[in-house]
Order: structure tokens, then sequence, then C-alpha cells
């Protein structure tokens, strides 16, 4: 009997810190409930291969993003993205769908509390500028708020493949403080973006409700019996696909790359010039020399944005990690296999 | 009497004015439920009103062209009023119907949900509403489905059962009414969710309390985590095969659900079999191999040049 009075004692008290739950504290990790795993995977399932966005429903506790409920954005393809008239339409819509969903799960008592968003996209292909906009601007509004990456594909091959991310704060803080056009090299070296990198990876963790682990034991569906496909089973197509577009993403850096090297050499050549202007009009008249290279400074070729390439750069670094971390295990286990077959004894 | 009752088969069999064709049951229907569509009801229980004694909803999927396999592979909440007759709220239904098409317009109401241990006297008046007014009956023959969960935990099952719910009317007195027959239901986790489920069912087990962490890559522990899974279900089969060959020789009867498992277990052994690896494939692995590590080397060249591509970018970069 005393023992039931200490748990009675704990609900209280956690009910309590439900209450205050509200902290200041940095997200460190996300749970993420098992529910919200399943509907991203099915959003992602019925668009496949589009990528679909999502909102998630939690609260955010001592540290831990809790994320227990979650509803899918429209499609893009649904809105009207010819013109700005359309596009407002659109963004009405898209606002009453949200806020209809959310007086919904009000009223079934779900944590109608948006803590971010989640994404899927297959190879995991996400870094792009809207990627990075969407989520500065979750982070303007909900400091806390992470975005859950889901990738269908490499899902299908092994574990569940479900990754939080936030922007790091150099990076925030660089993308609030200059537009897109704006960003050069100057202001990437400026903002410490090359020690800090631009996003940070939490952990994370899937929760069940008791009730849920009870279906999953009377359903027979346990660890033991649930066979996710080894990786391997698929491995050749998976792997051309991602080297495949790893080799896309690096031709489109070389583009980047082209782009930077055109405006360098016009620059320098614009530059050459401009000084050899200055030169002369400072032996002419030093009076008006100033104010000339103020007007000539103007006309130079303005850099090129950094952003893109940046991402892309980004994008390929995943790419070769996601590949790292594929590859050495399924050379692994395909050394495993002839292992397996040597010890086999010989039948004919 | 006009108000719905609720007949049991065997009642409705005694009733000899029963009208003869709405009770031909439909010849070969069956029901796979997705792992989503349970997890939303139990997620809809978890989150009931402290003293609602049970939640109902609806459960979204598609009908194979002849309307005989039912994939239920969503589910929505619906909120039920406490103080009237009908006591469903039809506007929160109609809305929440409204928003899932917005998202999914391929899948449709098949039928409605409940949690209990069994059917109650408000379940045909809840049908009749469901079927009038969210269910797509267009077509042939599909009558609505009702799933009943049982949540109560009373027992050591979380039990899933399947009713189709048929319009009766009998001729004697008119009393117009629904049976609600049985027909099979399957726990089938579509394939998109078999790596979710298997986080799920890790963090299931016992020890780790319901959590379960998410390995950021997969490596060598996993592999070897594998491995052993793999173990334990070859012991587990061995013994099931031994405490079966014993039984045998024991001359005990088996019964029809033994006899399903030890058969499923059969094809699936026969299968694992017939896929092993063998001396003929290991060339093919050899080549495999060279192929992967073919592409290893050429994401860690790529990554080194674009560290010597940030560095030409950046330690270089242009000042003005």
């Amino acid at each position: 009997m005393a023992s039931k009075n200490v748990f009675a004692a704990l609900a209280v008290d956690q009910h309590d810190d439900d209450y205050l739950g509200v902290s200041t504290e940095p997200v460190t990790s996300v749970q993420v409930d098992a529910l919200v795993a399943l509907k991203i995977a099915k959003h992602a399932k019925d668009l496949y291969p589009a990528a679909v966005t999502g909102a998630l429903l939690g609260m955010d506790i001592d540290g831990v993003l809790e994320v227990t409920q979650s509803y899918p954005y429209l499609a893009k393809a649904r809105r009207g993205r010819d013109n700005d008239d359309n596009d407002d339409d659109a963004a009405e819509l898209d606002e009453h769908y949200q806020v209809d969903m959310l007086k919904c799960l009000r009223q079934v008592n779900a944590d109608a509390n948006t803590v971010g968003w989640y994404h899927a996209a297959p190879l995991s292909h996400f870094l792009q500028y809207s990627w990075v906009a969407n989520q500065a601007e979750y982070q303007t509004s909900i400091p806390q708020s992470v975005v859950l990456e889901y990738d269908p594909l490499a899902s299908q091959t092994g574990t569940l493949a479900l990754r939080a991310f936030r922007l790091t704060d150099a990076f925030y803080a660089l993308l609030k403080a200059k537009s897109k056009h704006s960003i050069n090299s100057e202001a990437v070296t400026a903002s410490g973006l090359l020690e800090s990198g631009l996003i940070e990876e939490l952990p994370v963790t899937i929760r069940n409700a008791h009730v849920v682990s009870a279906l999953l034991y009377s359903q027979n569906l346990t660890a033991h019996s649930i066979a996710a496909p080894m990786p391997g089973v698929d491995r050749s197509t998976y792997v051309a696909k991602h080297a495949n577009a790893l080799l896309e993403t690096l031709d489109d850096l070389a583009g980047e790359h082209a782009r930077y090297a055109g405006w360098h050499r016009a620059y320098t050549r614009d530059k050459a010039r401009m000084d050899a202007t200055l030169h002369r009009k400072r032996q002419e008249n030093p009076a008006e020399a100033e104010a000339l290279a103020k007007q000539l400074a103007a006309k130079l070729p303005n850099e090129p944005s950094k952003v893109d390439s940046l991402l892309l750069s980004h994008q390929a670094g995943q790419h070769c990690e996601l590949l790292d971390a594929f590859l050495a295990p399924a050379v692994l286990s395909v050394e495993t296999a002839r292992v397996a077959v040597g010890a086999e004894p010989a039948h004919e | 009497m006009s108000a719905p009752s609720i007949l049991s088969l065997p009642q409705l069999q005694k009733n000899a004015g029963l009208t003869a064709n709405a009770l031909a049951p439909p010849a070969s229907l069956a029901a796979r439920v997705s792992a989503l569509a349970l997890l939303s009801i139990l997620d809809h229980w978890t989150h009931r009103d402290i003293d609602a004694p049970r939640v109902v909803g609806a459960l979204l999927g598609t009908r194979s062209e002849d309307g005989t396999v039912l994939d239920i592979t969503d589910a929505f909440p619906i909120v039920l009023l406490a103080d009237q007759e009908l006591a469903i709220d039809v506007d929160f239904a109609n809305t929440m119907h409204q928003l899932r098409r917005r998202t999914n317009s391929k899948e449709v109401v098949l039928g409605w949900y409940s949690t209990g241990s069994a059917l109650d006297e408000t379940s045909p008046g809840l049908h009749d509403w469901f079927e009038a007014n969210l269910i797509s009956t267009a077509g042939s023959f599909h009558h609505g489905v009702h799933l009943l969960v049982d949540t109560s935990l009373a027992s050591d099952d979380l039990g899933v059962q399947g009713f189709i719910g048929l319009p009766v009317t009998t001729l004697a007195d008119g009393i117009q009414g629904r049976v609600f027959v049985p027909f099979p239901v399957q726990v089938a986790p579509a394939e998109h969710e078999i790596s979710g489920l298997e986080a799920i069912a890790t963090a299931a087990i016992p020890r780790n309390h319901n959590h379960a962490a998410l390995p950021q890559h997969f490596g060598p522990d996993d592999v070897h985590q594998r491995v052993t899974k793999l173990e334990h279900v070859v012991d587990a089969s061995i013994q099931y095969v031994e405490a079966t060959l014993a039984a045998l020789k024991a001359k005990k009867a088996m019964t029809g659900a033994e006899a399903a498992t030890l058969n499923r277990l059969g094809h699936t052994l026969a299968r694992v079999v017939a896929a092993r690896t063998d001396a003929t494939d290991l060339a093919r692995m050899d080549d495999e191999i060279r192929d992967l590590k073919t592409v290893l080397d050429l994401a860690a060249q790529a990554r080194k040049q674009m560290q010597v591509a940030e560095l030409v970018m950046y330690g270089a970069a242009f000042k003005v």
C-alpha cells in the first residue's frame, strides 16, 4: 500500500511539472511519438517520390522536445504557383486548413502547440534554400523548433531514417541579418560558419504509449518477429541512386564555382581598370579622386550569393556521410555471408 | 417500436420473418489493418476525456475492385456529445473528414471504430449514422465495417475484432436493426511501416521503458544486433519444432491455431532455404563488393575535393 502512495505522489508531481513545463532551456534531444513516426512515413509514401512537409505538435520539457502529434501540409502542386493572386488565395486556403486542423485536434485533446515541422525527401536531399529559409522562419517564431527529416528510401533499406535538425546559431544569425543575395564570402567568413557548420543534428528517440506496447505484444509484433529488411537487400540500386545524386550535386556545385570564377575574372578586370583610372586622377586632381573612387566602386560587379554553393557542398557532404555509413556495414554483411557460405558443408 | 435494436445471429435465425437477402453475408470479406490506423485509435483512447468510457472515430482506407478486400490504412477521431440522442458531433466529423480528404483524396471512409470489449445498444445507431453520412457506398455492395478495439487491458489480449453491419428488417414486427457479422481482420503492417515499427517494437521491450533511441547511422553494432536477432529467431524456431515433435510423439491433438502457426513456419522456412546464399552467389558478391568500394572511394574523393574548394573559396576569398 505504501508503494502505491509513492506512485500517486509521483504522478501528482509530474502533473505539476507539466504545467510549469514552459522552459527556456535549449532543446538537446527530440522524442517522437510512435504515432507521429508512422504518420510521417505514410505521408511520404502516399506522395512518393515528391517531397512532403507537415507540422509537428507537442511541447518542450527540460531540453527534450516531445513531439506527440502531427498533420500534413497541403501539397504544393495544388497551390497555384503561377501568379501572385493565386499564391495569396492558396496561402489563405492553407491558413484555413491549418486553423481548422488545429481546432479539431485541440477538441480531441491533442497537444495543439506547434513545435516544428517535418520534411520527407528520398535520398536525404533536403539542403536547399527553401528548406533553410523555412526553418529560419520557424526558429524566429518558435525558438526551440526543430525539423524532422525523414528519408523514405533509406528507411526501406534498413533502420528508420528519421533525423532532427536545427540551424546553428551562426547560420541563423547570418540568414536573419542579410538577404540571400547579399550573403557573400566575406559575410560567410565573418559569421563563424566555417567552425560551427550550417545545421546541427539532435538525437531522436521513439516513445510508445503503454497501450501501444501492449498492442504490439498482443498482436505478436515484437522486436524479434518484425523483420526489417537487412541493408543490402537492395544494395546496388540504393547505392547507385546515392552515387547519382552525389554526382548531380557535384555538377551543380561545379556550376556555382564556375559562376563564382566568372564573377572573379570580371571583378579583377574592372578593378584593375578602376585602379588605373584612379591612379591617373590622383595625379591630375587629388581633390576629386575620393568621390570618383566611391562612384567607381559602386559600379563593380557584385559577388554572387554564397548560400547556394554552401548548401550544395553540405548536401554533397551529406551524401558522402550517408554512403560511408551505409557502405561499411554493407561490405561487412557481404563478407559475413561469404564466411557463412564457406563454413557450410558441401552438399554435392 | 421503432428504436434500432441489436440482435444476435441466432436470434435472427430463429425469427421466421427475417428478410432473406439482407442477411447474405459477404462471401469472402477480409480486411487488413495498418499499424498507423491502430496507433491512431490508441492515441485517441490515450487522449480521451478523463471520464469518457470509450472513443469512436472513422476508418479510412481503400477497397479492392470487387469490394471484398479492405485495406484500412488510417483513422481519424470523432467527438461524442454526452447529452444528445445522436451522440455524434456532426460538425466536427464533417470538418475532420473534409480536412483529411484534402491531403489524401484516394482514401475513403470504410467504416468506424470504437473501443470496448463488446458491441452495445448504441452500435446500430452509430453505424446508421456513419453509413448515411461518411461511408462512401457508391457502386456495388458496400456496407460499412466496424472495428472493435478492446483497450480495457482486462485480459492479456488487446483484441481487434471486425464486424460488417448489415441492415435487417423483420417482417413479423417491423423492427429495424443491424446485425453485426464478424469477419476476419488481419493486423498487417504495410511495407513502409516496417522500419518504423521495428523502432517502436524496440521501444516496447520492457527493459527499454517505451523508449528507443534511433541510431544516427547504421554501424557495425547494428549488424551485430541483427545477427544476434537472427540467432534468437533460429533458436526459437528449433525449440518450437522440437516441442511440436514431442507433442506429436505423445499423440496430443493439435488445435487449429497451432496447425496454422506450424504451417506458416514451414512456408517461411522453405522461403528462407530457397533464398540461402550458396557458392554460386559468391562471384556476384565479389563484383558487388568491388562496386561498393568504388563508390566508397568516389565519396571519399568528392569529400577531399570539397575541402580543397572550401579552402580556396574562404581561405583565399577575395577581400575588397
